[in-house]
């Protein structure tokens, strides 16, 4: 295939946009990794009772959600990964 | 809770170990961060929204980069929901626990108070009611100590021995806290035995206006023990030993070590560290030991039981004037930053020197301490380390300020009692032990003490350490001098 210069001066900024994307998002996953270590571990609590059931409930449900989260981003850091190396290949 | 640091005081009501007042803190921190981190994925998909990727024709994959990062927005938002909702509902469990926990604590002491008063009042019927049985338990003592020709020491010194032996019955939280409430009633119980009328009792005592109290008490038992030439009060003086040159304590755990041995064959009782700090004033850290003598009659050593009752009565006592008069020879002035550390009767005496408003306190530790009853100001930060199996704190009574931050702990709640030491939780190296956990503590409340000390001790060029070793002057001495 051949590019137009503009065309490839624009998927090359596109890149460079992507590449930068992918840099950012690996940033925050790493950011997320070290957040989910303030979760509290749930052997630890130091109490019985049904409060304890329900603090249970809660810090699960936030480990759960920050996990979704992170495995979310971790997959549009990898997305953006393929993408920016499909514009690349396009110049070639 | 076995063995674990628990926090309480610091102004506040919750009670509750270090690591969860750690995890509370986590959580709102981890709330904070997400809340940031949700800005910056919003960021992310604002640069470059799915119609700039039509537009550009970019591939498929960029596309589903942004349909994750949208999922991802969602679960991060809801996440910074539940972070925060989890730690309300984590102080607010700890703020019950707290709430509970000094309602309990007033309701042990106003029973404690009626118990006392009625035991105070019907014990002329009680000692009548037992007379036989003491008779004959007195009669067995004197037979005894005549039949073995060693005298009546004999029983006081098996009384001892059994106490070695058996030490595990006053390490033990519910003897502390027994013997806390028994100090702390013993206004109630002085008054009923004098028949006072059991509301004026009360409205006096620690429960009321506070006119009362263990203090009271301890100053009448000090006025009756001077009819027997017993707790007497006498000039002391300190001077310098030793000097040497050291660095500024880097930890909790240091400040412990930094305590004289007074029990030691120098036998100092105090240590003064003097900070040159550039372009600053010299700043001060006193070091002060616990009780060395146990005699109720005063001899030379001022670390003994006259100056822990006087203490405790609130009356001029041998060790806190020593303590002074070794501040001013080290060049301690009203205006001095100054930090003072004390374990058992020194922790007493640091907070007595607080207290007294006559000088630039800016920090205070004790371990162990008999200090329930000082009222240090509010403005001075405090930090009160105890084993809750350590009775020595115990028979200062209950706290009367709140804003020192306690840090408790059970130190055999997984481990034997030690045999043959009387009050082996209250040892110098246990709380030793205890104060490198406090150092490796996470809780925000903790981490505020430690860093108030670690900052007046930071900046210190050059430290110069005294020792001081102080003796009580002899009665007729003293009195010439006066």
């Amino acid at each position: 295939m051949t590019l137009l210069p503009a065309d490839a001066a624009r998927l090359e900024t596109l890149r460079q946009q992507l590449a930068a994307q992918r840099r950012e998002l690996a940033a925050i996953v790493a950011q997320l990794d070290a957040d989910l270590r303030l979760v509290p571990p749930l052997g630890d609590v130091q109490w019985q009772g049904p409060a304890r059931r329900a603090y249970e409930m809660l810090v699960d449900g936030l480990r759960n959600t920050l996990r979704a989260g992170t495995a979310s981003l971790r997959s549009a850091e990898r997305s953006t990964a393929t993408a920016a190396s499909t514009l690349a290949g396009y110049g070639r | 809770m076995d063995g674990d640091l628990v926090i309480s005081g610091g102004g506040r009501v919750t009670v509750a170990t270090d690591e969860l007042l750690t995890q509370a803190a986590g959580l709102v921190q981890l709330h904070h961060d997400l809340r940031a981190v949700t800005r910056r994925v919003q960021a992310v998909t604002t640069r470059l929204s799915p119609e700039d990727l039509r537009r550009a024709d970019a591939p498929v994959s960029a596309l589903a980069a942004e349909q994750s990062t949208e999922t991802a927005l969602l679960m991060l938002g809801l996440a910074e929901k539940q972070a925060w909702l989890t730690a309300v509902a984590l102080n607010t469990a700890i703020q019950g626990y707290g709430r509970a926990e000094l309602a309990a604590e007033e309701f042990a002491q106003q029973l404690g108070a009626r118990l006392g008063y009625g035991v105070g009042f019907l014990s002329p019927l009680l000692l009548l009611m037992a007379a036989p049985t003491l008779g004959f338990g007195v009669g067995g003592l004197v037979v005894r100590g005549l039949v073995s020709g060693e005298g009546p020491s004999s029983t006081f010194r098996d009384i001892g021995d059994w106490l070695l032996e058996n030490n595990s019955v006053l390490t033990n939280p519910t003897t502390v806290a027994l013997i806390r409430a028994a100090m702390g009633s013993t206004d109630d119980a002085l008054g009923g035995l004098v028949r006072l009328p059991a509301s004026v009792v009360t409205q006096l005592g620690d429960e009321g206006v506070g006119l009362t109290g263990l203090g009271a008490t301890a100053a009448v038992a000090v006025l009756l023990a001077h009819t027997a030439g017993m707790l007497q009060e006498s000039g002391v003086v300190a001077h310098k030993t030793t000097t040497s040159r050291t660095g500024a304590p880097r930890s909790l755990a240091e400040r412990v070590a930094r305590l004289p041995s007074a029990g030691a064959a120098a036998g100092e009782q105090v240590r003064i560290e003097r900070y040159r700090r550039p372009g600053q004033p010299d700043a001060f850290e006193v070091y002060i030991a616990g009780t060395v003598d146990f005699n109720p009659i005063a001899g030379d050593e001022p670390w003994d039981l006259t100056s822990n009752i006087n203490g405790i009565a609130g009356l001029p006592a041998g060790s806190v004037e020593a303590v002074r008069a070794a501040m001013d020879d080290a060049g301690v002035t009203p205006e001095t930053p100054l930090v003072l550390t004390g374990y058992s009767q020194g922790g007493m005496v640091a907070s007595l020197v607080a207290a007294s408003g006559e000088y630039t306190v800016q920090g205070v530790v004790t371990f162990g301490a008999p200090s329930g009853l000082v009222d240090i100001p509010p403005e001075v930060p405090v930090l009160t380390v105890r084993h809750t199996d350590d009775l020595v704190p115990a028979l200062g009574g209950y706290d009367v300020g709140h804003h020192a931050l306690v840090v408790e702990r059970e130190l055999f709640a997984n481990r034997d009692v030690p045999m043959g030491v009387a009050v082996p939780a209250h040892q110098v190296e246990y709380y030793e032990e205890t104060a490198a956990l406090i150092d490796e503590a996470g809780s925000p409340q903790v981490r505020a003490a430690l860093h108030n000390l670690d900052e007046f001790a930071a900046g210190a060029g050059e430290v110069e350490s005294a020792l001081y070793l102080a003796r009580r002057i002899p009665m007729d001495v003293s009195d010439h001098g006066r």
